[in-house]
């Protein structure tokens, strides 16, 4: 049954290189193919050499005839050798190359220097244990007396290999935002996992070199040796569930990875039903705008006016029409729970769209762009937010009488996110409200201006967004809301 | 993290428990069985496969546990790693021997299976024909050391051939298919590439070229430290082994179709291999030792494996010929000679 895993390994190999070809893929499937090769050879010098019990035989290699076959397959063992030194220097660069590929920080030279150390690491690890060349010194004094230690070097470092690229993999995971492609990528680090996992098997508690005979050390480990079926069915079943579930989620990720990175290529995102009651209330308010805007037109109609009252009248029904509009926005988002999630190459005009929203304001709005990169956003949704907090942060303002109020938003990459930052030097808001004001209905202002929902919407959209907002406020001095969106490419 | 935080725990939980119980599953095996890695022939398995299949085992209170190896090296380093507590051996290996890292503690046979096969496309009629030509062995085995004997006999030069490192049923497979030019293989596969070549088949050089200048014993063997501190067992275990080998020379027939049913292989394959070598029995290794013979086979083919050394160290056979384990189980007396 060795060979099922080099057969489902091969399987998803295929798979990964032909469906999804995107680097990361590429780097993966190499892993693959370094260890389909690293195991064959491995099963080759055992089945050749033999030592195994007849039912771990059966386990290993399922019958007589394909252990025969092996056993009488004409190959020298400086082929073996050369076939399993070149798997784990594939393996070994290709991970190394993986990891490197996953690392989002590094400049393009810092990149590129490590990608080559990366394959000088496989490139030496073959040159120096290639037939051709371990003739020149095996046969030597000293090598010959320290042959079993120079392996076990051999063997550190290659783990040394694994733990480093572990630990770039583990930092990527980590530092993924999203919490959907963070899931889809630890995934992933299963898959890697457990290739790791088996190249410790295989490869580093393997033999090391064939080629030549140069004492027991030579073709045989002393850590290899699981005459016991049930360690062999358990590493084989393992192994091979964990390839399949971890090559799905490598194409799921490649496949969402590919979505991403293509303009105008959409996602749905569907939000939670967060609350029946905001959904009932919105409806119910919009019906109360729509009889107030009925009772306007009614008034403007019957009742006669001197220009200053018909512009006032205007003015009321202007309020009255954006309020509806909005109310109905707000509604329609909380009964369809989706948005459509598209790149945006510039998220400050979605700001620019929220600041054209506000009518008269009362307060200069300034916006400063310092940094800004493409994000996912649904953009009608995304504005509406961000008008939501602007027209906090004036209403704030508004509030706090006789003082020279503005209100400022700015926009800059801190890490992995876009950040979003509205800030007022209006009355603020005291430290004991602040974890309640995402609450529903929940509200220090007055109420003819606010229904208490605001907050919660914006909440809403920015989670939808795979986005965090925070809040940070002083009474007196004014008040900031950031809102972190991924941000997912650069240009 | 949710489900595929599970199949992570369960895989690497399960793949951990499969490392842990590998050494705990094994120190318990190791106390209840005697694990001896025996060769895929009728030379390095049939004693065994006798002892254990009358038995004989079983009567000195032992459990025996038979692992088939390939060759020498391999089944040495599986002793050396404390995976096996006994090991046949044959000539090729015996450097593990010089080295100390194994003693002897039987002898079974003198070996008659070594030939140097071509074939008759290679151009290769005798010993000389070598030159320039590409053969196939593999190395640390009895295959090269029958070879560099070859070599060495007929005045050639081993860089005037080119020598290559496979294993034995591969290289019967190479020489089958044309790939090399000469193999130097022991029976069974000699008698494969017969079976598959025919008249095509040519022996070049066999055993029987060297019966008065060097004897090539065949053994088995154990590392120091474990028949020391398993004496009593060792001594029961060549109690049942030469049992076997007496029963192995009155029915070479019988177990010729006893092994070959044993490895998987056609009986017509290891039936040739009864004439291989010279067997022993019980009665002829007591008067061997009794008159010296053994310690001089023993001292040949040491200095055939010190030919190339300069200065080798010269073994007094004591050192590695457990007398005084042998003497007593064949004589049943406590004096190890």
């Amino acid at each position: 049954m060795l060979f099922l895993i080099i057969l489902v390994l091969l399987v998803t190999m295929v798979a990964i290189v032909f469906i999804e070809r995107g680097r990361l893929a590429i780097w993966a499937a190499g892993m693959e193919a370094g260890l389909i090769l690293v195991i064959l050879a491995y099963a080759v010098i055992w089945i050749k050499n033999g030592g195994i019990s007849r039912q771990i035989s059966y386990i290993l290699y399922f019958s007589d005839s394909m252990k025969r076959f092996f056993q009488y397959y004409p190959v020298s063992y400086a082929g073996l050798s050369k076939l399993l030194i070149f798997g784990k220097s594939l393996f070994l660069c290709c991970m190394m190359l993986l990891s490197i590929n996953v690392l989002d920080t590094p400049g393009r030279l810092k990149r590129r220097l490590l990608a080559v150390t990366a394959v000088g690491v496989g490139a030496l690890n073959y040159g120096m244990l290639h037939p051709s060349v371990y003739e020149w010194y095996c046969k030597t004094e000293m090598f010959q007396e320290r042959q079993g230690d120079i392996f076990h070097v051999i063997r550190l470092l290659y783990m040394v290999n694994l733990a480093v690229c572990l630990f770039m993999i583990a930092g990527k995971s980590q530092s993924i935002k999203i919490n959907w492609v963070r899931r889809q990528f630890q995934y992933i680090s299963i898959l890697i996992l457990n290739l790791s996992v088996l190249f410790i098997i295989f490869a580093v508690l393997g033999p090391i070199q064939v080629s030549h005979f140069t004492g027991s050390h030579y073709i045989y480990s002393n850590f290899l040796y699981f005459n016991s079926q049930w360690i062999w069915l358990i590493i084989i079943v393992c192994s091979v569930i964990s390839i399949v579930i971890g090559s799905r989620a490598l194409w799921n990720y490649s496949r969402l990875a590919k979505k991403i990175g293509r303009p105008g290529i959409t996602i749905d995102k569907k939000l939670k039903d967060h609350n029946a009651g905001v959904k009932m209330y919105t409806h119910g308010m919009k019906n109360e705008l729509l009889v107030l805007r009925a009772m306007l037109r009614d008034f403007s109609e019957e009742v006669p006016l001197n220009v200053a009252g018909k512009e006032k009248l205007a003015a009321m029904t202007a309020v009255s029409e954006s309020m509806l509009l909005r109310m109905d926005d707000l509604y329609h988002a909380f009964k369809n729970n989706s948005m459509v999630l598209e790149d945006v190459k510039k998220p400050s005009d979605i700001v620019k769209a929220a600041i054209l929203k506000m009518v008269n304001p009362s307060v200069e709005i300034g916006l400063d762009v310092s940094e800004e990169y493409p994000i996912l956003a649904d953009s009608h949704h995304l504005s509406e937010a961000i008008y939501n907090l602007i027209k906090n942060s004036v209403d704030s303002i508004e509030q706090k009488a006789g003082t020279d109020g503005n209100v400022r938003v700015r926009l800059y990459i801190q890490g992995q996110n876009q950040i979003f930052e509205v800030s007022d030097n209006g009355e603020g808001i005291p430290e004991k409200s602040l974890p309640q004001i995402f609450d529903p209905f929940y509200s220090s202002k007055n109420s003819k201006k606010s229904w208490g929902i605001g907050l919660l919407y914006v909440e809403q959209i920015v989670r939808g967004h795979f986005g965090e907002i925070s809040v940070e406020s002083s009474v007196g001095e004014g008040t900031t809301f950031y809102v972190a969106i991924p941000w997912y490419r650069k240009l | 993290m949710g489900k595929e935080g599970l199949a992570f725990g369960i895989v690497t939980g399960l793949i951990l428990t499969a490392f842990c119980t590998a050494g705990c599953g094994s120190k318990q095996k190791r106390e209840e069985v005697i694990r001896v890695a025996c060769h895929t022939n009728f030379g390095g398995s049939s004693a065994a496969y006798a002892a254990l299949d009358n038995h004989f085992f079983e009567r000195e209170g032992l459990k025996v546990e038979l692992l088939e190896f390939s060759s020498g090296p391999p089944a040495i380093a599986a002793l050396e790693a404390g995976d096996v507590d006994i090991s046949f051996l044959g000539h090729g290996a015996f450097t593990y021997v010089l080295e100390g890292k194994v003693q002897v503690i039987a002898v079974d046979s003198l070996s008659n299976a070594e030939e140097i096969m071509a074939t008759k496309e290679s151009g290769i009629k005798k010993p000389e024909d070598l030159i320039g030509k590409t053969i196939a062995t593999q190395f640390g085995t009895s295959g090269e050391n029958f070879l560099k004997a070859a070599l060495v006999s007929y005045g050639i030069p081993e860089d005037e051939v080119t020598i290559l490192n496979m294993d034995t049923a591969g290289a019967a497979m190479a020489l089958m298919k044309g790939k090399v030019d000469a193999v130097s293989i022991w029976a069974p596969y000699t008698n494969e590439v017969r079976k598959a070549l025919g008249n095509n088949a040519v022996t070049v050089v066999d055993c029987m070229d060297f019966r008065d200048t060097l004897a090539l014993p065949m053994s088995w063997v154990a590392s120091e430290s474990y028949i020391d501190s398993h004496k009593d067992t060792v001594e029961k275990f060549v109690r049942a082994l030469y049992a076997g080998m007496d029963y192995r020379n009155e029915n070479l027939e019988q177990m010729a179709k006893l092994v070959a049913g044993r490895l998987g292989m056609e009986v017509e394959l290891i039936e040739p291999d009864i004439k291989t070598a010279v067997w022993f029995d019980s009665h002829s290794v007591l008067s061997y030792i009794e008159d010296g013979t053994i310690a001089r086979w023993y001292k040949e083919l040491e200095k055939f494996m010190n030919r190339d050394a300069e200065k080798a160290e010269e073994h007094r056979i004591q050192e590695y010929l457990r007398l005084d384990i042998l003497y007593p189980a064949l004589s049943g007396k406590k004096d190890g000679g």
